[in-house]
């Protein structure tokens, strides 16, 4: 028997036997295979094959059984934006390693001209490069440094001897 | 004819994995149960006798924990089939290190086939039988896995790192030798 011509219906034939296709679709082939015994029997054939197929016993419940929690994997970018205090952010200024910082300043007649626009509001935050900033507005920022809170020593403080006059 | 259309209610693969990210335990399961088989049924046509369901819990094992690398560009049964493949080649590597085998990969197929025998007493299926098994290893692979597991040419072409083009010849050469042996 020579192949059917219809390659959209072919296509489709392994499909239209796992019940894949859409609805429409598969009463497209239905309604072909009506008339085409040379696709009536290659679906007969491909019905055959699978029929050649044993499928093993799986235990479905030891299988769940086995799989892991869910654990959402961490990502670098969160990991690296842990809050760091203000401190260590004046050590790396200090050391010169970083040239931004975030200046909280006031509308004032000392604003510097290099930081300030002419629409800028009344407060505001501008980023500035370090060195454009005004030895005022530097005393002011190592001010607000010194008042914040030290950093938490990474090593923890070494334990006081005990006291050896207290006859304990 | 009669055909089975899955229910539109069922829920899809993603939105299964969405769930069972979520902490539904009960995803895990109906994702399970969904592909077990087909995964079963790959296994075993790639040649591993023994062991099928201790590969099948590797697979779903593995592709749970990876499940962050599951993109959606191919559907989540090919993915497993991508992963299942890849356990059963290790586990032939292992055996070739550990004592001589003489088959290759392909040849394992067909002796999964060999071992229908007393299964398959029909005589029609087992001409049909033997007509699969004279296909080459690379018509027999795409074959299969497009009437057995009903993988589409992308899927198949993902699977075996070939392209959608190549597959589907693959497919037609293999459909037209099975027809010219039964022919025969």
């Amino acid at each position: 028997m020579t192949d059917c011509t219809n390659i959209d219906i072919r296509d489709v034939l392994p499909e239209f036997l796992h019940g894949t296709l859409e609805y429409s679709a598969s009463e497209r082939v239905r309604t072909h295979l009506e008339s085409c015994p040379a696709c009536t029997a290659e679906v007969q054939l491909l019905q055959r094959v699978r029929a050649l197929v044993v499928t093993p016993r799986i235990d479905v419940t030891r299988v769940v059984a086995a799989i892991p929690s869910y654990r959402r994997k961490r990502s670098v970018f969160s990991a690296a934006m842990r809050p760091m205090s203000l401190a260590a952010a004046a050590l790396v200024c200090a050391v010169g390693l970083s040239t931004v910082a975030v200046t909280h300043y006031h509308h004032t007649a000392q604003a510097p001209a290099a930081a300030a626009t002419t629409a800028a509001p009344s407060t505001g935050i501008a980023i500035v490069g370090v060195s454009e900033l005004s030895d005022d507005h530097l005393e002011q920022l190592i001010g607000q440094m010194d008042q914040l809170e030290a950093a938490p020593p990474v090593d923890p403080e070494p334990a006081l001897p005990p006291d050896v006059d207290s006859g304990v | 004819m009669e055909v089975t259309i899955p229910s539109t209610s069922d829920p899809s693969d993603l939105d299964l994995i969405r769930r069972w990210r979520d902490g539904d335990g009960r995803a895990a399961t109906q994702l399970v149960e969904r592909h077990a088989p087909a995964v079963a049924r790959f296994v075993a046509a790639q040649g591993e006798r023994d062991e099928v369901d201790e590969v099948v819990q590797d697979t779903f094992v593995r592709a749970f924990a990876a499940i962050d690398s599951f993109r959606g560009d191919s559907s989540f049964r090919t993915w497993l089939f991508t992963i299942a493949k890849r356990l059963v080649l290790d586990r032939r590597r292992a055996e070739r290190r550990s004592r001589v085998v003489g088959t290759v990969e392909e040849g394992d197929a067909v002796a999964q086939f060999n071992a229908l025998d007393a299964m398959v007493a029909d005589e029609a299926l087992q001409r049909v039988r033997k007509a699969v098994e004279s296909l080459s290893p690379k018509q027999r692979e795409v074959f299969t896995l497009r009437v057995e597991q009903g993988l589409s040419y992308k899927e198949i072409a993902e699977l075996i790192g070939s392209t959608e083009g190549a597959t589907r010849v693959h497919y037609y050469n293999a459909m037209h030798a099975v027809k010219e042996f039964l022919d025969d």
